[in-house]
């Protein structure tokens, strides 16, 4: 079905390549929002990606490989998106590490959250992506490496680097001490 | 499990907790707007321009691509020109001939098209909020505007016919309606910059006895006002001498005074309210303060209409901001000329006869017979005064002027009526004074609540009192807590009511809490406005007013605030993501 609409899209048929969106633009969505932990550059980038999907359609030679394709496209529509980012990037207040008494699950569980959020935001957009194509989408390491347009080592590389650097700043993040309200990073 | 293995876990859990699946549907209809006039490039094409993966020149470098491009792009070129030199064309090409330009019928603009019917066909008035342009020859009036307001409006200089465009700007143009129950705002079409309002403040902070003033009152104090440097006393509308309002401009006759400010104080775009003379929107409404400055030009209309107080004014600033840099920004000028046009192509201004009165009596004073206090009614005046002034520095914003309006000496034993058991309203063991006032009130138990009238107990031999019991429908503040923190990097956070299109609604809200925190109470959610109220202020770390996406004075953040249990959280109420976290 997928291959029969990229097809007939790659022939300049609109409304297949219209089908082909839908189909794909929640987890391109999902992906990116991941990747940029913001939603309007999430947007962009998703924009960016399937407008360039369609430009270039034609120079897809195996219609099976749209999927993988228009990951790539998006992951560097994210990279784009990210250096705009940089320009003008939303600074938050820093939240209060939790301690003391032992803490209700669900607040254990908020606090796990916050960290991992804190420390993903810290990690640079390659090493969201390569996280996020591992861990969100649960691609194959040669897929995720395919997309990412590296080898299958340096994409290896890069996981267990991003891992750790994640794993490094939530131990940091653990570190920390208490910080008086509304303080900013 | 080892260390990893939960980790690994954890991190999936939080991708799939975190993965919004749903992308926004403007997304998807701008991809399809953006791919649908347009195909694909050739294959070769793009290929050239270095797409991605499964490309026949997948593996040619990057310079590898452009050496090919330089060689197709000669070829072109070279094919071009021998195109154009056979056809005689080779000056042309060259540039030594002005492109020629072929006759073409102009399409008619979008603002040429009328969206109502032309008042040559009789029909209902047309409410502004309801229409795309506005044209001529309609009476036009506000869903909103109380009481109603009717009007006609034209393009300066032009003929009235019905049904062309005039010279306002498309009152849908704004992110937020730039009309309430207490505020039209109609833009001149020069950039939409400049503005006439239809104000009926809320309460007035500009030096009158009264926060609720009439015509002649606020007039005596603005022209008084030494802070608002030159004016001119024109007198009332029907003065004849004067003629920068026109005849036209009030299809009935109202108490009236006409006042311009003339702005030429040199612009101080770093000072709020220069001049201590505002008129204030109703709390928890998204109307901005109006300030009226000495370095912003504007005319004055003071109408009194049906006892209220009314006020048109005109400014070429589109001044609605709560700091000058903000006015600044919007490219605020001075141009006497633009005031008066926008006076000229509004006309037969109405409103509706209302019988409502406002309260205009001062503060009442109840003594029973036989009690003989210690402290006089000033006195706890003073001491309500000064609470309500600790609660303004709290919230950083004074809702309402504050003013006292009854002060009741009551004996021991005495309950104030309607006040709950355990609320603070009695029965009191000693002689105490109830004291009702307008102000800033907070009242924070677990949570804040703010009130704009109340009631305070203050026992008559100085010991500690109770209250603020407040009087009406309070609305629900965040934490003050996270007001210092705003205020400490330069922001100020206004309550508001939620635009019912535009931002994530107050349940969706509450729906990805209950999914992300099941077990969690939350407080909250509050919708309200952040805006820069100090570009130069820092926080404790260095961060000022990019904290919340509001960084420039010219910006407003929606945000949505909530407590869960522990610790605060902003989210951007148009996007959802989160813009700041903090706790006690």
């Amino acid at each position: 079905m997928q291959r029969d609409l990229v097809v007939r899209a790659r022939e300049g048929d609109h409304d297949a390549f219209t089908a082909l969106v839908a189909a794909s633009i929640n987890g391109l969505y999902a992906t990116a929002r991941l990747i940029l932990r913001n939603d309007d550059l999430a947007e962009d980038a998703v924009q960016d990606a399937l407008v360039r999907a369609w430009s270039n359609i034609r120079s897809l030679r195996d219609p099976d490989r749209f999927e993988a394709w228009l990951r790539r496209l998006l992951v560097h529509a994210c990279y784009r998106a990210g250096k705009r980012e940089r320009v003008r990037r939303v600074v938050e207040i820093q939240e209060i590490p939790l301690g003391g008494p032992a803490s209700p699950d669900s607040q254990r569980s908020l606090a796990i959250r916050d960290q991992l959020e804190r420390g993903f935001r810290r990690l640079a957009p390659d090493q969201r992506a390569v996280l996020t194509l591992h861990y969100f989408l649960d691609l194959p390491d040669a897929e995720v490496a395919d997309v990412l347009g590296v080898p299958i080592g340096t994409m290896k590389s890069r996981l267990n680097r991003a891992s750790s650097a994640l794993r490094a700043a939530l131990e940091a993040d653990d570190r920390e001490p208490a910080i008086a309200e509304g303080q900013t990073t | 499990m080892n260390d990893r293995d939960e980790f690994d876990r954890t991190l999936r859990a939080w991708f799939h907790d975190e993965a919004r699946l749903d992308a926004p549907r403007h997304v998807f209809d701008a991809v399809v707007a953006a791919t649908g006039g347009r195909s694909p490039r050739m294959g070769w094409l793009a290929i050239l321009r270095g797409n991605p993966m499964d490309a026949p020149l997948a593996g040619i470098g990057h310079g590898g691509r452009v050496a090919i491009l330089l060689a197709v792009a000669a070829a072109l070129l070279l094919g071009l020109m021998a195109g154009a030199i056979l056809s005689g064309g080779s000056d042309r090409l060259l540039g030594l001939e002005p492109p020629i330009r072929t006759a073409s019928t102009p399409a008619p603009s979008e603002s040429a098209r009328p969206s109502v019917p032309p008042a040559t066909q009789p029909g209902p008035e047309v409410a502004i909020e309801d229409t795309g342009n506005l044209v001529s020859g309609v009476t036009y009036t506000s869903n909103l505007f109380e009481p109603k307001v009717t009007f006609r409006l034209s393009a300066y200089g032009a003929s009235p016919a019905p049904g062309q465009p005039t010279d306002w700007c498309d009152p849908q143009r704004d992110a937020y309606a730039p009309t309430s129950t207490r505020s039209v705002v109609l833009r001149y079409k020069m950039s939409c910059v400049g503005d006439l309002r239809i104000i009926r403040p809320y309460a007035v902070d500009c030096g009158t006895a009264d926060a609720h003033p009439d015509a002649a009152s606020l007039a005596t104090a603005i022209l008084a006002n030494r802070g608002l440097g030159a004016m001119q006393d024109l007198g009332t509308p029907a003065d004849s001498r004067f003629t920068i309002v026109p005849p036209g401009l009030l299809a009935d006759r109202y108490p009236a005074r006409v006042i311009k400010i003339d702005g030429s104080r040199a612009f101080d775009g770093t000072t709020t309210d220069p001049g201590h003379c505002r008129l204030l929107p109703e709390p928890g409404s998204s109307d901005p303060t109006i300030e009226l400055r000495g370095d912003i030009g504007a005319v004055l209309i003071l109408l009194d209409v049906d006892g209220r107080l009314i006020v048109l004014r005109v400014a070429d600033g589109g001044y609605d901001a709560r700091t000058g840099a903000e006015a600044a920004s919007r490219g605020y000028g001075r141009d006497d000329a633009v005031l008066a046009v926008m006076l000229q192509i509004i006309s037969e201004i109405r409103f509706a006869a209302t019988s409502a009165t406002i309260d205009r009596s001062g503060p009442t004073v109840e003594i029973p017979a036989g009690l003989t206090p210690t402290m006089t009614p000033a006195t706890v005046e003073q001491m309500v005064l000064a609470a309500i002034a600790r609660d303004e520095q709290r919230f950083h914003e004074a809702l309402v002027p504050a003013r006292v309006t009854a002060i009741r000496l009551m004996p021991p034993g005495s309950t104030v009526a309607g006040g709950a058991p355990g609320s603070g309203a009695g029965p009191f063991d000693r002689l105490t004074w109830a004291v009702t006032a307008d102000g800033t009130f907070l009242s924070c138990g677990s949570h804040c609540s703010a009130y704009t009238s109340a009631t305070t107990f203050i026992p008559d031999d100085g010991s500690s009192g109770s209250g603020p019991l407040g009087n009406g429908t309070g609305f629900a503040v965040p934490d003050p807590g996270f007001i210092a923190a705003l205020s400490a990097q330069g922001q100020a956070f206004r309550p508001a009511s939620a635009p019912t299109t535009g931002v994530i609604s107050a349940g969706s809200v509450i729906g990805d809490l209950s999914q992300v925190h099941p077990k969690a109470d939350f407080y909250g959610p509050i919708f309200g406005l952040v805006t820069c109220e100090d570009q130069m202020k820092l926080g404790p770390q260095g961060v000022g007013c990019a904290a919340l996406g509001a960084d420039k004075a010219d910006q407003t953040t929606a945000i949505w605030w909530f407590d869960v249990g522990f610790r605060w959280v902003a989210i951007d109420a148009t996007t959802g993501s989160t813009l700041a976290r903090g706790g006690p």
